[in-house]
């Protein structure tokens, strides 16, 4: 008999249906791993930029890959690693969240600042240095390149993040730091719109590069670049407007900022303006009236998203940098063109810069040092667009693209490697003035409003239309006529600034104490003080506290309500109920199934789990049933037995948890900062009522650090013998006992609950 | 200059000016005319409704500050109704951008600004910038919006922190020391600089 059918296939495999998703997904993942690697390597090379890891990592990657390359089965890899990244893709897909996220968070009030600054290091820093170089090489090369305008391309310009990286590791000043930020970015964008217009003119045929072409090609710069800022100006306040009526659908919102600047880089591209351009500026538009209008978490997802993806996306560049750089590297070296290109490019980066600077400096108010001069000069990285526009200009058009390739890439090596990893050291050498580490506090916010009102007041006086001038009107405008359209209680926007910054600041504040108390760490004293105040409340001397600023301030509570905005009697609320929870979920028996969590629980949080505390709870439950047995027996002498028996537990009980709970409850109330008496009630005159429990909050010390002292204190309570107390109150009825005190107090509990398990090692644990 | 009613600067007195605050001659010149363009009925000097009179500093929420330093005094005498010209360009001197070159003495080194802004915000005068005159002046920042419960709340807070590096003299507010170290991290000159045309 034969067999005609096929055995079902029980495993499969679908490679080709799913390659393309799985070598990016895996790439992804991979470059991830390798940032993950290069932070243990910072161990030992502190010093190497990021860029250059990856890059290197690169280079082995593409090494592997070239010396399998004749297996030319599995070339899978490879060539879907070819076919994605293509100048296609780099510049739809891989470019936009990097160049989104620079723009998005670009810091206003600096950028607006140094305006003038950046655009002349842009624009005109990137023409000189575009044209020097090229007339240079051609120069020195005549007859062997090809000859025309296109010679230096646009490698001169492309500068990448990983300058701002390393600037922000060290803080450098915030006029540097938007000097070198604003200008990569936009010169980004310049050095592409050059390119179009260089690639404009290689299409066109020869003997076009005549007079009136030139002329327009400068038109078709200004208008590249300014339609593309204007549109992103446009896409901004359009999503802008949108969030405007998210109030509903909080869950997309930050969909609609992410697309909408996606669509507007797009657009730009589609029209032929400079898509850089017009995603930066939308972004840079949407953010103060988006920052008002979208709830805190689409903040956060919008801001985190936004820096995973752009950081994903940088990884790749450098990453494939590296691969190409074994792939193209050998065939078309070209040693003087290389040699030359790197030189020129260097000279006239330091040329640009110091000129521009001095002819700059005439007419800024706050000079650009010599110093923070080098630094730009030095530090001006070359980076992927340079690589990504070569590797985009076709064969036909430029015949030695390869060799210019080459060359881009040395460029690119040289400048992140070298001057990557010394621009560190030498910003420290030169002792660059460093920018603050930390964000302005409270005081200096106020004190920098009065004296932006006090200048613009003076700017009045004199009658001179300065920077202040202008900025202020523009903001008035703005608030007056712009912010009711794009925002969502506008009413609210002009006061609100100083309000939400104090609100932020407290957040921000609040969770560091709270972390802090949580883990156990001491506050210390402006913490302290802090903390204080945030509890306090306003005790304005002369206000009823019960008319408290909630009734005023009309809180705007959304499903998704910012914790900023809870007012003061929620917060006592909230505290009452967290002091209750924290109390029954201590000492509320568990049951046997909840008993395992809660064991579990206890052990993550650091406790050691208590074999005997289940058996002591077991023991206990059946003494107090015992208890109730005998008490309720008609029999007197089991009456009288019942007594002593009380009495004996009571007693063994305290005893037994003086001695086990005893160094605990030590530490347990030993507390630098305030007094806590947990007191265990069986009374015997009241077993029906259980066991109840009495906190009773002593006076919260905050200034008392000294634990030898307060132990001292502990002791002699405790041959008071208060511990065994007949109750008085249930904690949770009596509102005046439990004043609204400093919030240590509550982590405290917490932190205590931790500080006792890693305090005492060894010994059973019980609550 | 007095109350001399000059209608013109001559070039002695504008090198005087020039050499107390540091103004170059055509600076000071310009300045000049604009301080005629202010006094209106030429009286030789301003008056507090000359300044108040300038559109945009009257809705300057700071106006009445600002207005002080020209006219400083409290009683009724003369510096307080009248600015005159020397006194006028002293003040705008403090505003004059900070080089290499300022010294200490200037009228516009770092150090002249900061108190500048510090007897702004000391309304008494006692050299000490308590919570209340903090306070004072976020009001008159702020719009209607912000209770006055939260307006204490964020004045606490600055001062807290302003002191958070100083120990003791809780209540009795900042000196001109504290504010400087407080503010130090602030760049205060560089913000308070303006440009004068020459």
């Amino acid at each position: 008999m034969e067999e005609t059918s096929e055995l079902l296939p029980i495993i499969g495999l679908n490679w080709d249906e799913v390659k393309i998703p799985l070598v990016i997904s895996l790439w992804i993942l991979f470059a991830g791993i390798a940032k993950i690697g290069f932070h243990y390597a910072n161990r030992v090379a502190p010093r190497v930029p990021e860029c250059c890891l990856l890059i290197c990592l690169g280079l082995i990657v593409g090494g592997i890959i070239y010396a399998v390359r004749d297996d030319s089965n599995h070339n899978d890899f490879l060539t879907i690693a070819e076919h994605l990244f293509t100048p296609h893709t780099f510049f739809l897909i891989i470019l936009p969240p990097i160049v989104l996220e620079a723009g998005y968070f670009m810091p206003k009030d600096a950028f607006f600042n140094n305006i003038g600054t950046i655009l002349t290091y842009a624009i005109i820093g990137t023409l000189l240095n575009s044209f020097a170089t090229g007339l240079s090489l051609y120069g020195v090369y005549k007859g062997g390149l090809m000859p025309g305008l296109d010679d230096s391309h646009d490698r001169p310009m492309g500068i990448l993040e990983s300058v701002i990286a390393v600037f922000e590791e060290i803080h450098v000043n915030v006029v540097l730091y938007i000097c070198v930020f604003g200008e990569s970015l936009l010169n980004d964008g310049v050095a592409v719109v050059l390119y179009k217009v260089y690639e404009s003119f290689l299409e066109m045929p020869e003997g076009s590069v005549n007079a009136t072409n030139i002329f327009r090609a400068v038109l078709k710069f200004f208008v590249v670049a300014g339609g593309g800022t204007l549109l992103g100006i446009v896409f901004g306040f359009f999503g802008a407007f949108i969030t405007k009526y998210t109030i509903h659908v909080r869950i997309i919102e930050p969909t609609f900022v992410f697309i909408v600047c996606y669509i507007a880089y797009l657009t730009a591209e589609c029209v032929d303006f400079s898509a850089i351009l017009s995603i930066v500026f939308c972004g840079f538009t949407m953010i103060s009236y988006v920052e008002h209008n979208i709830s805190g978490k689409s903040h956060t997802t919008v801001k985190y998203g936004m820096k995973m993806v752009a950081n994903i996306c940088e990884i790749t560049i450098f990453m494939f940098l590296g691969i190409s750089a074994i792939s193209d590297f050998w065939i078309h070296w070209n040693t003087g063109f290389v040699f030359w290109t790197v030189l020129f490019i260097t000279v006239y980066r330091f040329m640009s810069v110091y000129g521009l600077t001095y002819l700059l400096n005439k007419g800024r108010l706050e000079p650009i040092g010599k110093v923070d001069q080098f630094v730009m000069a030095y530090g001006g990285l070359r980076g992927g667009i340079a690589f990504a526009l070569t590797k985009l200009t076709s064969i036909q058009l430029v015949p030695q693209i390869n060799v210019m390739l080459c060359a881009c890439l040395v460029v690119i090596f040289f400048t992140s490697f070298i001057q990557g990893a010394s621009v560190g050291p030498i910003v420290e050498w030169l002792n660059v003035k460093k920018g603050d580490a930390e964000k302005r506090g409270m005081d200096e916010e106020v004190v920098y409003r009065a004296i932006d009102h006090v200048v613009s007041g003076i700017e009045d006086v004199i009658g001179h239309h300065g920077m202040h001038w202008w900025m202020h009107k523009l903001s008035e405008f703005n608030a007056k006529r712009i912010n009711p359209i794009f925002t969502r209680d506008a009413w609210r926007l002009a006061d609100q600034e100083i309000l939400d910054i104090y609100h932020r600041m407290n957040l921000r504040d609040a969770t560091k104490i709270i972390n802090k108390a949580d883990t156990g760490i001491m506050l210390n004293r402006s913490e302290q003080k802090l903390a204080e105040l945030m509890l306090q409340g306003n005790s304005l001397p002369d206000m009823n506290p019960q008319d408290s600023s909630s009734s005023n301030l009309r809180l705007n509570l959304d499903e998704n309500a910012d914790l900023g905005k809870f007012d003061k009697k929620e917060c006592i609320k909230v505290k009452h109920d967290a002091n209750l929870h924290h109390m029954l979920v201590d000492h509320l028996y568990p049951t046997r199934q909840n008993m395992k969590t809660h064991e579990m629980l206890r052990t993550r949080r650091g406790h050691i789990p208590a074999e005997s505390k289940i058996c002591h709870q077991k023991q206990e439950i059946f003494f107090r049933r015992k208890i109730q047995y005998h008490k309720n027996s008609k029999d007197p002498k089991k009456k009288g037995r019942y007594e002593k028996v009380a009495g004996d537990l009571v007693e063994t009980e305290s005893e037994r948890a003086l001695k086990k709970k005893g160094l605990e409850k030590m530490d347990d109330i030993v507390e630098e900062e305030d007094l806590v008496e947990i007191v265990a009630d069986g009374s015997p005159e009241s077993p029906d009522e259980g066991i109840t429990l009495n906190i009773d909050y002593t006076s919260t010390d905050l200034s008392r650090t000294e634990s030898p002292e307060v132990n001292g204190n502990i002791t002699a309570k405790n041959d008071d013998d208060t511990l065994v107390l007949a109750q008085t109150e249930l904690p949770w009825k009596s509102n005046s006992r439990i004043s609204v005190e400093a919030d240590p107090r509550t982590n405290t509990e917490t932190g205590r609950r931790y500080r006792t398990t890693s305090n005492i090692s060894g010994t059973s644990q019980e609550q | 200059m007095g109350s001399k009613q000059s209608v013109a600067l001559s070039p002695d007195e504008s090198q005087e000016v020039a050499n107390r605050t540091g103004f170059s001659i055509a600076q000071v010149n310009k300045l000049y005319h604009r301080f005629n363009l202010l006094d209106k009925d030429s009286k030789g000097h301003l008056s507090r409704d000359d300044l108040l009179a300038i559109p945009e500093l009257a809705m300057n929420p700071l106006a009445d500050k600002i207005v002080n330093l020209f006219l400083p005094g409290e009683n009724n005498d003369a510096t307080s109704t009248e600015c005159g010209f020397l006194k006028y360009c002293e003040v705008l001197s403090h505003f004059r951008p900070t080089n290499s070159k300022t010294k200490e003495s200037d009228l516009n080194s770092k150090q002249a600004k900061t108190k500048l802004i510090f007897d702004i915000f000391d309304k008494d005068k006692s050299n000490r910038l308590t919570r209340n005159e903090l306070l004072e002046i976020l009001r008159m920042m702020v719009g209607k919006n912000i209770s006055e419960d939260q307006l204490y709340a964020i004045a606490e807070r600055a001062i807290v922190e302003a002191k958070q590096n100083l120990d003791g003299k809780s209540d009795a507010g900042l000196c001109l020391e504290d504010f400087a170290t407080a503010m130090k991290s602030t760049e205060i000159d560089a913000k308070m600089s303006v440009r004068f045309h020459d």
